[in-house]
């Protein structure tokens, strides 16, 4: 590993926590080192970043006190896409990511090496936990932006990376560059790599955005084509469920197309989330559960008042971990609406408790003749 | 698939907005007021809806171009989902209007209410209903207009599927902001500005910004919005987990940038309202659901500020020192405001006012014009709208008994009862029956560019005369001298000589006096034309002043100071022969002693039903004169029919079971002074002439009368006398030419 914690003095126990091997082990012992991961964390931002220093303030969070993660105070993830805040100097930035929202604005993330390279060796460690690293080649199909490999595209940088747990023998890019530099779908080059992957018989591993290999499949279905992938072929996508046009998409109506039209097993189906500032890898278990690794912990908040709630209700997605160290974002609120699960709610071999998604929480479509926000944005 | 839809009878819908008044919700009743589309209409497009032929203006240096407006034919409205009252509205704007209608209402609603509110407005047929987008695909290219409301994507949307050329009226997403210049007291009404209707409406507040103020003055003003917003906090309505997500999100985001930027939020405890106080004068929208910005700015940034929204601009809610109020409204309308009030006011719109800058109305109609130099006429009056007779005959007492409380001008009516009547017109009413009689003069031969007028009629003492023809004069822009029935003629004869006066309107015997001084002093008038009302000309005086170089002896007018201006001589007429003023009456001729119309080139009753008057009732109201109609198309090419006056009601008598006219007897027997006395003698009926001026040959030339010879000579069923008295007065004063003495 070529990345190390920028202090070992003040963090030492972030690094403990990362630098642990298996994701999933021992959630509810970790929970102590997790907690105070969390304070060096906090104390690290707020001598660094004097934004940092007064939501503190402005919060009423003592530092003095013992830690109670509820009361750790998140930042809503709408602020990052409005402004860009660093708790390092420009020289240790080593990436800089945005984020691939759909409208409106980006968020701007910046890196250093440890909180990349912690994040990367937990995509790695759960990849390992899944049996997903091999040295045998396999063909895959990315439904990724063709793109120069240093893209500061979250997304692309990210499924570029996931093609390094297992060497590739044929790589399709779904999205590819044409004229104006604008990037086309090419379903009828997928359609037939797939068919040629088919051929080949090896594994293939189909990375990216659901939207397009929903499209995929559907056509492949209307075409009639039915193909019988190797049964070690990994679907593992992210980056959101809207569909091509706008409406939401059944991740199950997904899954059943992948198996029927592809022939990959249902328990190689799985999901990813995760985002540009909370880097945190949640892929899904063969139950289609998110369950939280080690290094995460999770709450739900009211809609209406941010206040936590329990298990099983559904509110804002709070997102904290202590990994990152470049940027203040230990704690973030993310405007998707779930609900959080324990851990016997799922009888796979993966013991952390697990959050379910419902979408996006505020989409309402304004009645109003008066001019919506996003109408002014839109110019 | 369309049905055929029929324009709508814009007067009978009028009179069904009023009876729909009283049952609509009092927020709209507004608009259920058929006097506020009568004046809106003439507002918005220049015109009386009641009036809308093609006329010129002949003291323009346009004057061969006659101009009107008319409908445009079919148009669309596609609403957006949120209004009970606007698709209603924005049909009663386009109906009004003249055109057919549909409308596109959001898919899914219900139609019911508004199918049967447009049946009682009797424009069922005139209205189309639709619900889903394919229903209204193939109306895109059939219709006139398309009006829209929604926001800039769906007006794009709706754009792309009508022509470049079809008139497309969009009402598009607005926002609206107040713009205080001091703040110690707009706490209050701005709480109430931003919880009416929830933000929801483009007139609702959603920024605000403190002139000249400093970060720490608006977080003081912003805490006292808090207090004031907080006590509505009970009325919160209930909204749901989407929307308070998004409130949640606002609140959110803007908390933590409050420990980046110079900004805070005060966001109220059980969230009913929030308050973002920022020194970045970037115009945003805000959250709505009582979410508002307060941001300060210096003086004159206002309008680069607001450049790049200028096409979203509505309302502009001030608060500002009475004498910085017009230079500040200046500064908005510059900076694309188009409509400027106080706080308060915001989202109090009155019904007369433009809306985002336009008065709609102007833009469902279009212009039409008729070059023609050739015509005479100012007007082509359009075909009178036949109404069905719904009275019977109303009298001078029907008249007089009717009390007018509101009404803008009070005149004398005429009659010679004891207790004087008087006459009251609405001011636009009257000024278009004014409009149709200056019609009527030019017609009659007056040119307004080169004839210079003496308006020598009666006022004072609430008479019409001179002030009616005033305001008909100004109407064409004549060039008129205000001297009234001036006492001092030589004064008078004095000015129409220095002034070149070539033009007199008056009263034949004034005017008759004035040209006899004139001779009598050996003054030669440059008078050319002379247009008489009140009384007529004989044929004597008309040759005479013929002689003496008048070239046009017309009608002013035709009409009575109770029922208003009733028709006009053109140029082709002869004495005594109107053009009636269609426009503004309806004239019936009713047989002299039935109620039934005349047959052809019988003389009876003239009857008026008034079609441009309220407060006042004039239906089938008999004025007193007799007339028989003019068959034929008159070569001035006005279509209106034409009636040949035949004298007063009173004139005529009945005599030896004939009809017999006063008038005929007196232009036969050419004497000055006469009066009738028709008696019983032997119980038969016997003509009495008392004239001093009766000379041998008189009864032979009565005898010549068809009439009297039928009924004295031939039925000898009566007879005729002569003698010489002192005529009989009647309680008035007045002389009248008939004494029937024979009835009770």
């Amino acid at each position: 590993m070529s990345y190390t914690i920028p202090s070992k003095d003040e963090l030492s126990h972030i690094e403990q926590l990362c630098l642990m091997e298996n994701p999933y082990d021992n959630f509810e012992e970790t929970r102590e080192l997790f907690k105070k991961a969390m304070k060096e964390n906090i104390l690290w931002h707020s001598e660094r970043s004097e934004f940092y220093r007064k939501f503190l303030v402005g919060n009423n969070f003592d530092l003095n006190t013992d830690l109670e993660l509820s009361k750790v105070p998140g930042i809503i993830a709408t602020f990052f896409k409005r402004n860009e805040i660093r708790s390092i100097d420009e020289k240790d930035v080593s990436l800089h990511l945005t984020s691939s929202g759909t409208t409106g604005q980006k968020s701007q993330m910046f890196f250093d090496e440890w909180t990349i390279g912690s994040a990367q060796d937990m995509v790695a460690k759960i990849f390992k936990h899944n049996g997903w690293v091999s040295d045998q080649p396999v063909n895959y199909m990315l439904y990724t932006y063709e793109t120069e490999k240093d893209s500061k595209l979250g997304t692309s940088f990210t499924d570029h990376f996931l093609a390094s747990f297992a060497p590739s023998n044929k790589v399709e890019l779904a999205l590819k560059l044409g004229r104006n530099n604008k990037h086309r779908f090419d379903l009828h080059g997928v359609i037939k790599a797939f068919q040629d992957y088919n051929e080949d018989g090896l594994p293939v591993r189909i990375f990216g955005f659901p939207a397009f290999f929903h499209a995929t499949l559907e056509e492949m279905k209307i075409r009639g084509i039915k193909l019988n992938l190797h049964p070690e072929s990994l679907v593992f996508l992210g980056g959101g469920w809207k569909g091509l046009a706008d409406k939401q998409v059944d991740k199950k109506e997904t899954y059943l197309l992948a198996t029927e039209v592809l022939g990959i097993p249902d328990g190689q189906l799985r999901d990813g989330f995760g985002s540009v500032e909370h880097c945190i890898p949640y892929v899904e278990c063969e139950n289609h559960e998110f369950h939280l690794p080690i290094w995460s912990h999770i709450e739900i908040l009211d809609v209406k008042t941010r206040a936590p709630l329990g298990f099983g209700e559904k509110g804002f997605l709070k997102l904290m971990s202590p990994y990152i160290t470049s940027v203040a974002a230990n704690a973030v609120i993310m405007t998707d609406k779930a609900s959080l699960h324990q851990a016997s709610e799922c009888d796979c071999k993966t013991k952390t408790p697990f959050f379910r998604l419902y979408g996006r929480a505020g989409v309402s479509k304004s009645k109003s003749c008066a001019v919506a926000a996003a109408e002014l944005l839109g110019e | 698939m369309m049905k055929n839809l029929i324009a709508p009878n814009v007067l009978e819908l009028l009179k069904k907005i009023d009876l729909m008044k009283s049952k609509v919700p009092s927020e709209v009743q507004a608009f259920f007021d058929s006097a506020l589309w009568e004046a809106r209409f003439r507002r918005e497009t220049g015109r009386d809806l009641r009036d809308l032929c093609l006329r010129r203006d002949r003291s323009s240096t346009h004057d061969a171009i006659f101009e009107s407006v008319r409908p445009l034919g079919l148009i669309g409205h596609i609403m957006p989902g949120n209004s009970d009252w606007t698709p209603l509205l924005a049909i009663l704007e386009t109906s009004i209007t003249g055109n057919t209608s549909w409308v596109k209402l959001p898919s899914g609603s219900s139609t019911e209410v508004i199918l049967s509110q447009l049946k009682e407005l009797g424009l069922d047929e005139s209205v189309a209903v639709y619900t889903e987008r394919n229903d209204i695909e193939e109306l895109y290219k059939k219709s006139d207009a398309i009006s829209a409301w929604g926001n800039e994507s769906s007006l794009d949307e709706i754009r792309s599927k009508i022509s470049s050329q079809t008139r497309f009226i969009a009402w598009g997403h607005r926002i609206s902001f107040s713009y205080l210049t001091k703040w110690d007291d707009a706490a209050s009404d701005l709480a109430a500005a931003i919880v009416k209707y929830e933000q929801q409406a483009c007139s609702s507040p959603q920024v605000v910004y403190l002139e000249e103020a400093s970060f720490d003055e608006a977080v003081s003003f912003a805490k006292e919005l808090s207090q004031k917003l907080q006590s509505y906090s009970s009325s919160f309505p209930d909204i749901d987990d989407s929307s308070w997500a998004e409130l949640s999100n606002f609140s959110e985001t803007h908390f933590a940038e409050s420990f980046l930027k110079e900004k805070m939020i005060i966001e109220a405890e059980d969230k009913s309202f929030r308050i973002v106080v920022d020194t970045n004068t970037a115009f945003e929208a805000s959250i709505l659901h009582r979410s508002i910005f307060i941001k300060t700015i210096k003086k004159n940034e206002i309008k680069e500020v607001l450049r790049p929204h200028r096409r979203l601009l509505q309302s502009a809610g001030i608060n500002a020192n009475p004498q910085d109020i017009a230079g500040l409204c200046e500064e908005l309308f510059d900076a694309g405001v188009s409509r400027v009030c106080t706080i308060s006011q915001m989202q109090e719109a009155h019904p007369m006012e433009s809306h985002d800058g336009e008065f709609s109305l102007s833009r469902f109609v279009k212009r039409v014009t008729l070059s023609n130099p050739s015509l005479t006429v100012n007007a082509l009056n359009l075909a009178q709208v036949d109404v069905a007779k719904t009275s019977t005959i109303s009298t001078k007492s029907d008249f007089s008994a009717q009390k007018v409380e509101n009404a803008h001008y009070y005149f004398k009516s005429g009659g010679s009862t004891s207790a004087p009547v008087l006459s009251p017109f609405m001011l636009q009413d009257y000024h278009l029956q004014m409009q149709v009689a200056a019609d009527g003069l030019i017609a009659a031969g007056l040119n307004p560019k080169t004839d210079r007028c003496m308006n020598l009629f009666f006022g004072g003492g609430l008479y019409g005369g001179f002030i009616s023809f005033t305001d008909i004069l100004e109407k064409i822009a004549a060039i008129q001298y205000p001297m009234a029935g001036y006492v001092d003629t030589d004064f008078v004869l004095d000015m129409i000589v220095k002034e070149n006066v070539n033009v007199l309107l008056g009263m034949p015997s004034y005017l008759i006096n004035l040209f006899k001084l004139a001779e009598e002093k050996n003054i030669r008038l440059p008078v050319k034309k002379i247009y008489f009302g009140g009384e007529p000309f004989s044929e004597s005086q008309r040759n005479w002043l013929k002689n003496i170089g008048v070239e046009i002896i017309n009608s002013a007018s035709y009409g009575s100071v109770d029922a208003g201006p009733l028709g006009y001589q053109c140029q082709s007429c002869d004495p005594g022969v109107h053009h009636v003023n269609t426009t503004i009456q309806k004239i019936e001729i009713v047989d002299l002693e039935k109620d039934e119309p005349v047959l052809d080139g019988q003389v009876g009753r003239v009857l008026v039903s008034s079609l441009a008057r309220s407060g006042i009732s004039i239906q089938r109201y008999q004025i007193g004169d007799t007339a028989k109609w003019i068959n034929g198309s008159c070569e001035c090419g006005d279509p209106s029919p034409r009636l040949l006056l035949a004298g007063r009601v009173g004139d005529i008598f009945k005599f030896g079971g004939s009809f017999i006219n006063a008038q005929s007897i007196m232009k036969k027997l050419e004497v000055k002074e006469l009066q009738i006395e028709l008696k019983h003698i032997d119980l038969k009926d016997c003509l009495i002439i008392n004239s001093p001026d009766v000379n041998t040959g008189a009864l032979a030339s009565l005898l010549e009368l068809h009439d009297l010879h039928e009924v004295v000579e031939l039925e000898k069923t009566a007879s005729i006398e002569f003698k010489n008295t002192p005529f009989i007065k009647a309680i008035s004063g007045k002389q009248p030419l008939v004494v029937d003495h024979r009835h009770g």
